[in-house]
């Protein structure tokens, strides 16, 4: 009790508050701008925190951190931009919403399950740490693919009318996501003689390419520019009842946003997904997602904003960053002296409190900032088609530049909108593709890397429980869906 | 006879054997020490597009099997979609036009006199004709993105043509 009085005094002052609601506050604007994600936030941050205490100064990484990841769901919804990968789940039913005139309604529920599932993320961090913590440290390269291969199979849950159709895109998403230099032998594939495609292909060009771009080649194709979006509801909001019927939704989507946030390496996007699918196969009406399901939206969101507070948990426990913006944060600790793991813990327990009060009441702030702003900016489904699609063009070419400073990814991003335009026409769904391109390179390395660590011997991949679950569930899902779509 | 998924399943065999015979063995570079079969640099590939030639024929058996009824109505929408998808098809070429012109001239005109002209251009092409909210959009969006990404995040874009002219 004395340390948690004593954690207050540290937390309490105005430049700690101060600093994690204008965290959020930027964070929400640079998620909600297609091409600036919250890692790019964080990175520009870590320099102005040099000079500030280090409690503020993490609590305002941590508050664009938080900020960024919600806002990338705004233009997902709006536009079908998303701004983060993560995000690009919530432009399956969002942006149908957005178009049938409910977008305050859809921005209302990314923000409400965002706000939960960061509560119960950060909850799981105060709360379980040590032992998820344990938990993910179990994961080497067998786990991993294992893992990932279940997780590929919620590419079945977002193939809409065909499966063959979804697994088709798929493909084309693993293939795409081989570009670029090999692991193990560093020698070209794909790459042609282009250096630019040796790192692979971006994903945020890849992203608003696949997304924005064809549906605004689709306007003019079938002439739906020439009928103006319904706007009448849009600045109507999410009611209590909807909000409760999606509560499990949101529990279960945060909660699976928990178990793969702590996972060094997985990110929101496959969490978002599987939370996606794990909604639609428990729905009573399955058929309505992808067409504009609230339902959807909160799955997505939940999932990826679940992960949120959980990537914290190998770093603030263990020292190991999840993900590139827990390494960033991670070097904000290290600039002021602190080492995260065990021996923070012992020696400033009550710096670790305080910022666990400043991670709780990021949520708290996040719902503030995001009402503001979806107020605002759910009137942007009034603006008529023939001013805002070319404005989301520019956006997009603005965005796909800024995320490497190379006009090689505005050319990727039209290359990539001409391609979604082509799976459109072939009713081939983009998700699928999406899914498979975000989780390729880690099956592909996870698998190479097994039978690297085993020297060629395929029993590596049973090595455990964990394996063992994940396949268990693999097959079990893979029965699932075979059934689902081939027997009456 | 789905005629979208007979093209649909030929287009995706046909880019199966293509991987097989020419992009894999000319795009992927297999070191020569490499003598573990799992663990070269194309066995991945290899065996993604052999599973796109079973899908390609799977769609393409699908393609042929489906029967398409097609009803009076539907060949009375079809002559007025005829006349439509002409005026979509000339829309869409001209917004693919838009996209090649935009990043062909992006290093000469810059990003903020390209975007200028893309988002005046592309307006035009969606019929709007109402000048007086186009020009001021196509000329205040780009400059605000630019000073936004400028001051905000510090990155510079290509200006072009307009470097060093007055601001930029």
């Amino acid at each position: 009790m004395e340390q948690l009085l004593s954690s207050l005094e540290v937390f309490l002052t105005l430049d700690n508050v101060g600093a994690l609601f204008f965290g959020v506050a930027i964070g929400t604007v640079i998620g909600a701008v297609p091409g600036m994600t919250a890692t790019m936030g964080v990175a520009l941050a870590l320099p102005f925190t040099f000079y500030m205490n280090p409690v503020t100064g993490i609590l305002l990484l941590l508050g664009i951190y938080k900020g960024g990841i919600y806002g990338g769901s705004i233009p997902a919804i709006l536009i079908r931009a998303p701004g983060t990968p993560a995000a690009s789940c919530t432009v399956l039913d969002g942006f149908p919403l957005a178009q049938k005139g409910q977008a305050g309604k859809a921005l209302s529920m990314a923000l409400y399950a965002s706000c939960i599932a960061d509560f119960v993320s950060n909850l799981s961090l105060i709360l379980f740490a040590g032992v998820i913590a344990n938990f993910a440290l179990r994961f080497g390269p067998p786990e991993f693919f294992a893992l990932i291969l279940f997780s590929l199979t919620i590419i079945a849950g977002v193939s809409g009318d065909s499966l063959l159709h979804g697994i088709a895109g798929a493909l084309f998403g693993l293939l795409f996501a081989t570009i670029g230099l090999d692991l193990i032998y560093g020698t070209d594939r794909f790459v042609f003689g282009y250096y630019e495609l040796q790192g692979g292909l971006s994903f945020i060009p890849v992203l608003i390419g696949l997304f924005a771009l064809p549906e605004i080649l689709n306007h003019y194709w079938t002439g739906a520019h020439m009928r103006e979006r319904s706007s009448a509801g849009a600045k109507e909001m999410v009611t209590w009842q909807e909000l409760r019927s999606s509560m499990k939704t949101i529990l279960r989507g945060s909660l699976i946003g928990v178990g793969l946030g702590a996972i060094p390496g997985i990110g929101g996007a496959p969490a978002a997904f599987l939370s996606y699918s794990e909604a639609k196969r428990s729905s009573s009406d399955p058929d309505s997602f992808g067409k504009g399901n609230l339902e959807g939206v909160a799955a997505a969101e939940a999932g990826n904003n679940g992960v949120c507070g959980a990537t914290l948990i190998p770093l603030l426990s263990l020292g190991i960053p999840g993900d590139v913006i827990t390494a960033v944060i991670l070097g904000a600790f290290m600039i002021h002296n602190l080492k995260p793991g065990p021996i923070l813990f012992q020696q400033n327990l009550d710096i670790i409190y305080a910022l666990f009060i400043g991670i709780l009441l990021s949520s708290l702030f996040l719902f503030i900032v995001g009402s503001a702003a979806i107020r605002g900016l759910a009137r942007i489904t009034e603006i008529p088609n023939s001013f805002l699609y070319p404005a989301v063009l520019v956006l997009c070419v603005f965005g796909a530049f800024a995320i490497n400073n190379s006009t090689f990814d505005i050319l990727i991003m039209f290359v990539m909108g001409l391609f979604g335009f082509a799976l459109q026409l072939c009713r081939i769904p983009a998700a699928p593709f999406l899914i498979a391109f975000i989780l390729g390179p880690l099956l592909e390395d996870s698998f190479r890397q097994s039978l690297q660590l085993s020297a060629g011997d395929f029993s590596i991949f049973l090595r455990n429980w964990i394996c063992w679950l994940f396949f268990a569930l693999t097959v079990f899902s893979v029965f699932a869906i075979i059934r689902r779509q081939f027997l009456p | 006879m789905s005629q979208t998924d007979v093209i649909l399943g030929v287009f995706l065999t046909a880019l199966a054997v293509l991987f097989w015979t020419v992009l894999i063995p000319y795009g992927v570079v297999v070191p020569k020490g490499a003598t573990n079969l799992y663990l070269a640099p194309d066995f991945w590939i290899r065996i993604l597009a052999g599973a796109m030639l079973i899908v390609g024929l799977l769609i393409l058996l699908k393609g042929l099997r489906t029967k398409e009824v097609v009803s009076r109505d539907a060949i009375a929408t079809n002559i007025t979609r005829q006349t439509d998808r002409r005026t979509g098809l000339i829309k869409l070429g001209g917004a693919i036009a838009i996209f090649a012109f935009y990043y062909g001239t992006i290093d000469i005109l810059g990003v903020v006199a390209g975007s200028a002209a893309a988002l005046f251009a592309a307006s035009l092409l969606y019929g709007e004709k109402r000048f007086y909210v186009t020009v001021p959009l196509a000329l205040l969006l780009p400059i605000t993105l630019y000073f936004f990404f400028l001051k905000v995040a510090s990155i510079p874009m290509p200006m072009g043509i307009l470097e060093g002219v007055g601001p930029f």
